[in-house]
């Protein structure tokens, strides 16, 4: 086991490289003076002299490359054009809402989304399963803020039930910070509800073929702990393993959701520095959800361990 | 006996879904099994016999219904019996044994908590009181060693032998009146075969239950069985005690299966032509596979380890090994598929281990494999004859002369020349397996490698393969390579043996010499394992019995 | 070893039949019938746009802003005035051709990536972590990267889309090659002297051809979808092309007072995705359910 996890750290190392380099070599492929697109529309020829010199952008690729990377990971992600504040403190500033937004949304999904996957696998082919089916495929097919506006439209225009917009930090107050994040949690968790259901029950209904469920009924063993003790733990690896694959989908949910819903969260800011081409920012965030989704990747395999003990030995 | 059966099946029958080719999966079946009796079930492919089994459990697929008939087990009709008392029954007065040991059971529970799992959910039984002493003592009941160890081990760490005992222990836990074993040896090595057949006579002593094991190899049957009851097409066509079957079959197609079953006996010495240099042979060969990648040290196996053989030409020579003795990776790389890590291969005098790809090609022609399982070794994609046409045409014959060519080989197995615009799934296992045999000769090799190219298939179609083998090698001088698990097969074909144990060859000579009188414990140790036909033993060359072989219905050769 | 199934319990899975009969068999999934009949009908729209809008979708009317639905203006009007409907009806044309563009790009360049990985193992190892590498970045980010780089415009937009499909495809391809090659018959036809090239093209790449049209589809809905959120965000097609994301983004601010400026793109956008996941669908089922079972797994 302990190789395995030593292998998987290793292997992290080379992917969070090619992410860095993709990142480095966006900004110098680009059509035009990388110097100018930092410097932004308004800038003078003077400004943007600067601006190369103090970045470096006159030296050769490999050595600016080992400079960016030098500052990368002494956590200097640059300065914005607009605010000129680096980068990092204002990713801090709006990290909160967020985090919020993101873990209401995965600790939802999780939980509607195991069960009915679960529940279709297991009543496969009747109407639960269809419907079940129909409606996974609507999630995806939807656009997340079309979405978004359907509840706003329905929910807090027609129904009037809760407010429209806007974020409360739950340290002024645990209900005002969850009616603001029901309808975001509600629109985002869709898609991702979706794909998990779909992967549990196909994960579901191939261990249910295999010939260990078979000796278990053969055993006398009761329905339902045949479908959790047996089936569920060995289903488990492949739904773990979307759940992390799923994350991708999820930060790129969040960039809108937070859009529909004017939340001040780092969606918002990557939003707002697309309209101000704000590239500094864009790179920021690009490299701190990069490295969230290996991570949590990570994470995930790990936690293979624990379900399939052919991993551990 | 006066004693009530442990199993009475009256007049069962089963229907199968009206897309089939017929009509019921299973017949009329009707059979009896006593307490401390071993039945056993013998049938080829498609005779019914698993579907039989899984009936008796209440676990036929939902596409299968019983439609008539009753499965007495205990005064109790299964076939009526409600979802809830099925289950109170599975693992408590029927138990069942399947084939594949590495996947019947869950590779992420423990052995032990799937053996008390089976106690469990029959706590009825008081067996509760010390659940974890009775899994141990079941654990030492069916051989396996160091239980208290073992109990904790999950399946991926047990040999396929030691799974299947625990099989057994789970199936034993509660003292079941009857144990149905679906071919629990068929997966297994000869040598663990021989103990869990052993395993199996000593619970029929110990225990009070009744065991209907079913089977495709008659010699397994001469083994253990009490009575025998011979399916076909879902029909019983001979039940009887085991002496009376297999010494005085009265079925022609009973006969016919008896007669399809290898015996162990050497084939007398061919006179071949005298040896000049050996056409193939190899010098301390190696193979070593490893699982390193770039700085990570992985896991090494040897898989073979100094062979040196001499093969000469028109003599077919068997290497006979259980699985991991190295013998398939051997073929592999006579065939250059796979690169030796060491040693020496040579062809004609010249060498072709250390070739490259590139270089190899005018070799490939002259060594050609046929492969074990005749279901993926066709392209399903392409019409059997763009397969047989393809080695030829790489090396230049014209599309024309290769496909005349390709239906004279046809003919030459035993298909219809026409059938060279048909796709593999049109065909049956053995005719593929034929068609193989024609896309290797295609190429006019020097050497052929059969690599358990009979295995899979079954009985009488095995022998109507070798028979078919045998002719082709007699016409055309053919040297073959025959690697085998079954000692039978190649006593029926070799002229000289191989044994491999462990990636080396143990014991090497001619056939009459190794099987008369074998040097080596490992020989001996299989010679005594392979199922023997206590009740028959005939030559099985006479020329009478092989014109029977052909399909009795039919009366074309397979 | 072990003797072959018996055949009535082994009509599982229909890898033995030829593709020809599997193909007549499509029509019969509802699933292919739903999403070719309503994708045909979108196309038709969109070829018909210029025949079938009533008003120059580009013309802004400021007299007519923000009209809910009615006779004049059968979809309602947006912020400038300009009719909903002709936009949404041109908007037709750009969101197919995006979506089959993306469709395009990402399964070719997918397809030679994953061949090279699944044959050569040297170069396998480095295209993986390349494509690992683009897959950890969220596409909608990356995307955006490059359209605030190279400016807007329908080939950026394209090629910012098509970008973070590829790994999806080469990896589905990958693991097809990987799993062809250990197939006996792959072996046979080495054993035969049959060169590399040849075995790729004629045993190899036919295995690839049902998944890549199934995961083609797939993409093609993504793209769709991700267009939609492109030019909803702003960086996307520029407005003087309309699109249903960029309809959709004009309509934001107005959206408590004029929701039909987002809803009806928005139910176009649905229904089209939609029309196409489901015909990927159908036709997965159809074609082979071991592919199936492997590729819920990639998406």
């Amino acid at each position: 086991m302990g190789r395995f996890l030593a292998g998987r750290v290793l292997a992290t190392i080379p992917v969070m490289g090619v992410v860095a380099t993709i990142v480095f070599l966006l900004l110098r492929l680009a059509p035009g003076d990388p110097a100018a697109i930092l410097a932004g529309d308004a800038a003078s020829p003077e400004h943007i002299a600067e601006i190369r010199a103090r970045l470096g952008l006159d030296q050769p690729i490999l050595v600016q490359f080992a400079e960016w990377i030098g500052r990368l990971l002494h956590g200097d992600l640059g300065t914005s054009i607009i605010s000129n504040q680096p980068v990092t403190t204002l990713i801090g500033q709006r990290l909160e809402p967020t985090l919020a937004l993101a873990t209401t949304t995965i600790l939802f999904a999780v939980i509607v989304a195991v069960p009915l996957g679960v529940l279709s696998a297991w009543r496969h082919g009747t109407w639960i399963d269809r419907g079940v089916m129909t409606l996974s495929v609507l999630g995806f097919s939807i656009p997340v803020f079309v979405l978004g506006y359907l509840w706003i439209f329905a929910v807090a225009m027609q129904l009037q039930w809760l407010p429209v917009q806007g974020y409360v930090s739950f340290r002024q107050g645990f209900w005002p910070f969850l009616e603001r994040l029901i309808l975001p949690t509600l629109t985002l968790s869709v898609i991702y509800i979706a794909l998990i259901a779909r992967i549990t029950r196909a994960s579901v209904l191939e261990v249910l073929g295999e010939d260990y469920i078979r000796t278990a009924h053969a055993k006398g063993v009761g329905e339902r702990a045949v479908l959790t003790h047996h089936a569920l733990r060995n289903a488990a690896v492949p739904i773990v393993s979307v759940i992390g694959i799923g994350i991708a989908l999820l930060i790129s949910g969040v960039v809108i959701t937070e859009s529909v819903f004017n939340l001040p969260g780092l969606g918002r800011l990557t939003v707002d520095a697309v309209l101000a081409r704000d590239y500094p920012v864009i790179q920021g965030v690009i490299l701190l959800f990069s490295a969230a989704y290996i991570l949590i990747n990570l994470a995930v395999d790990v936690s293979y361990t624990i379900f399939d003990p052919r991993i551990r030995y | 006996m006066s004693e009530a059966p442990a199993l009475d099946i009256q007049g069962l029958s089963i229907a199968l879904p009206r897309s089939a080719e017929r009509g019921f999966a299973v017949e009329n079946l009707s059979l009896q099994v006593r307490p401390q009796e071993i039945v056993c079930i013998v049938g080829e492919s498609g005779s019914g016999k698993s579907v039989t089994a899984l009936s008796i459990m209440g676990l036929l697929p939902r596409a299968l219904k019983a439609t008539h008939g009753a499965i007495d087990v205990g005064g109790e009709n299964v076939l009526t019996a409600s979802r809830a008392r099925l289950r109170e029954l599975r693992g408590n007065r029927i138990a069942m044994i399947f084939q594949e040991p590495m996947t019947a059971l869950n590779p992420v529970l423990s052995v032990g908590n799937q053996i008390d799992e089976a106690l469990q959910w029959h706590a009825a039984n008081g067996a509760r009181a010390a659940p974890r002493k009775r899994v141990l003592d079941l654990m030492e009941s069916v051989g396996l060693p160091d239980p208290e160890q073992l109990t904790r081990s999950y399946p991926h760490q047990l040999s396929g032998g030691q799974r299947q005992r625990v099989m057994i222990a789970m199936a034993l836990a509660n003292e079941p009146a009857l144990i149905i074993a679906d071919e629990p040896t068929t997966a297994l090595d000869v040598t663990t075969q021989a103990r869990i057949l052993r395993l199996l006579r000593k619970i029929q002593r110990t225990h009070r239950s009744g065991i209907l094991f079913i089977t495709h190899d008659f010699g397994v049957v001469a083994e253990i069985a009490d009575r025998v009851v011979v399916m076909r097409h879902g029909r019983v066509v001979e039940q009887g005690s085991v002496d009376e079957v297999l010494r005085n079959p009265q079925n022609t197609y009973t006969k016919m299966l008896l007669e399809a079953v290898p015996s162990a006996k050497p084939r007398p010495a061919r006179l071949l032509p005298k040896a000049e240099a050996p056409i193939l042979t190899t010098q301390d060969l190696q193979k070593t596979f490893s699982d390193a990648f770039f700085l990570r040290a992985g896991r090494k196996v040897r898989a073979l380890d100094d062979v040196s053989i001499d093969v000469h030409r028109g003599e077919t020579f068997g290497i006979v090994g259980e699985s991991g003795s190295g013998k398939s990776t051997l073929a592999r790389c006579i065939a250059r598929l796979i690169d030796p890590s060491g040693g020496e291969i040579r062809l004609d005098g010249e060498e072709i281990g250390n070739k490259t790809q590139a270089a190899l090609r005018p070799f490939r022609r002259r060594v050609q494999i046929v492969f074990q399982d005749p279901y993926r070794s066709l392209n399903p994609r392409r019409t059997i004859g763009q397969s047989i046409t393809e080695g030829p045409r790489n090396y230049g014959t014209d599309k024309g002369a290769a496909w005349a060519r390709a239906g004279a080989l046809l003919d030459l197995v035993g298909i219809e020349a026409r059938a060279l615009g048909r796709y593999p799934h049109e065909f049956s296992g053995g005719q593929r397996q034929r068609i193989a045999i024609a896309r290797a000769l295609a190429m006019e090799p020097d050497v052929l490698i059969a690599d358990e190219a009979v295995s899979a298939l079954d009985v009488s179609v095995q022998a109507q393969v070798l028979d078919l083998m045998e002719r082709l090698r007699d016409e055309f001088g053919l040297t073959i390579l025959f690697i085998t698990h079954d000692l039978r097969v190649a006593a029926r074909l070799c002229d000289t043996i191989a044994v491999m144990l462990n990636g080396r060859i143990v014991e090497h000579g001619p056939a009459q010499k190794v099987f008369l009188k074998p040097e080596h414990n490992y020989t001996q140790a299989l010679l005594a394992a392979a199922p023997k036909m206590r009740h028959l033993e005939r030559a099985v060359t006479e020329p009478s019995l092989r014109a029977k072989r052909s399909n009795p219905e039919t009366n074309i050769g397979y | 070893m072990s003797a072959p199934a018996e055949p009535f319990i082994a009509h599982e899975t229909a890898a033995d039949l030829p593709d020809v009969r599997r193909a007549r068999a499509l029509w019969r999934n509802p699933g292919v019938v739903f999403g070719v009949a309503v994708l045909l009908i979108i196309l038709l729209l969109a070829i018909g746009a210029a025949y079938l809008a009533n008003v120059d979708p580009i013309l802004l009317r400021p007299r007519f802003r923000l009209r809910a639905p009615s006779a004049i203006a059968w979809l309602g009007t947006d912020q400038f005035g300009r009719d909903v409907y002709s936009r949404v009806l041109f908007g037709a044309r750009v969101s197919l051709f995006i979506g089959f563009a993306v469709a395009t790009i990402a399964v070719v360049a997918g397809l030679i990536i994953g061949l090279v990985a699944g044959y050569l193992r040297l170069l396998d190892a480095i295209l993986m972590r390349v494509m690992d590498g683009v897959m950890a970045i969220p596409n909608i980010l990356l995307a955006i990267a490059m359209v605030t780089l190279s400016g807007a415009g329908i080939l950026t937009v394209i090629v910012a889309i098509a970008i973070p499909e590829i790994p999806r495809v080469a990896r589905l391809v990958r693991s097809v090659v990987l799993s062809v090659r250990e197939e006996p018959y792959v072996e046979a036809a080495i054993g035969v002297g049959t060169p590399v090239p040849l075995i790729m093209w004629g045993h190899i790449l036919p295995n690839t051809i049902a998944p890549l049209i199934v995961q083609g589809t797939y993409t093609c809905a993504a793209a769709i979808l991700t267009e939609a959120i492109l030019s909803f965000l702003g960086a996307g097609i520029p407005t003087e092309i309309p699109s249903w994301g960029n309809i959709m983004a004009e309509g934001r601010q107005s959206f408590q007072i004029a929701p039909w400026v987002i809803l009806f793109p928005g139910f176009c956008v649905a229904l089209t995705v939609l029309a196409v996941n489901v015909l990927g669908d159908g036709l997965r089922d159809m074609l082979d359910p071991r592919i199936a079972r492997g590729m819920d797994n990639l998406r």
